[in-house]
């Protein structure tokens, strides 16, 4: 009897134990496939990467000058505009492709 | 004979990297990133030849999605490292870690630590990646 019982409490506890394990593990498995799917493709992270190491400093620079509050002396909407495309720029600085983007609204906006 | 023992080390490298992750991701973005910096560097963009492998990593930048330590650093290698200084190794892996999803993609594919080595220098540098991108807030956000 003593005997039955403790088989049956070892049994518990490995159930409960592997239990516990698997649903660790797929909670672990849910939440690798949901980042996997939340950012980009690998092939244009890696090439975005290449292009900031290699253009993003020029673009920056480049960028940076043309929207300098000074460029815009009698346009104060304008002046403003500049600054907040100013700290959107420095904060995307080494980001090839989120430079090109501010570089599209710059032109559309502020020319 | 020396690129005989590459392409035998980048075979097992990534019969390593299925077997243990279960899944063809690792050697997927391992391949990605390898031919766009070869491209880079071929066509005159980049001044660095760039090679990406797993490696061992930090066991101190364990995170809950980690994988066995000896197989959990993202690993850069630069080749022509000649006048490359502490602050260059920091410099090229801010570009790496710019992007807080890409992070995040890395440490679901079970990276802890990305490693920026010089080829002839051994010199180099290592990011604890859950110090850029924090999964838990990211649980937390995305429930």
């Amino acid at each position: 009897m003593i005997l039955k019982i403790k088989t049956i409490a070892v049994i518990l506890i490995a159930v409960i134990v592997t239990g516990f394990f698997l649903v660790k593990k797929i909670k672990k498995n849910k939440l690798r496939k949901k980042v996997l799917a939340d950012g980009d493709d690998y092939s244009t992270t890696a090439k975005n990467i290449a292009l900031s190491m290699s253009k993003s400093k020029e673009l920056y620079k480049s960028l940076i000058t043309k929207v300098h509050p000074d460029r815009f002396p009698n346009d104060i909407e304008k002046q403003k505009k500049a600054e907040q495309f100013s700290a959107m720029l420095t904060e995307a600085k080494r980001n090839y492709s989120q430079l090109i983007e501010i570089k599209k609204l710059i032109e559309t906006e502020l020319y | 004979m020396s690129n005989i023992i590459t392409r035998i080390s980048t075979l097992l490298n990534r019969v390593v990297d299925i077997v243990s992750s279960g899944s063809l991701e690792r050697v997927r973005i391992i391949k990605e990133f390898n031919m766009v910096f070869q491209e880079a560097y071929q066509s005159g963009d980049i001044d660095r030849l760039c090679t990406v492998t797993t490696g061992p990593g930090n066991p101190d930048f364990r995170h809950e999605l980690s994988s066995f330590y000896l197989r959990s650093a993202f690993k850069i290698t630069i080749h022509n490292d000649s006048n490359l200084n502490d602050n260059d190794y920091y410099d090229i892996s801010k570009y790496v870690i710019e992007s807080a999803p890409f992070v995040r993609q890395l440490m679901a594919l079970g990276y802890d630590t990305l490693k920026i080595v010089g080829k002839n220098t051994m010199r180099g540098i290592q990011i604890p990646l859950k110090e850029i991108a924090n999964l838990h807030a990211y649980m937390l956000n995305n429930r």
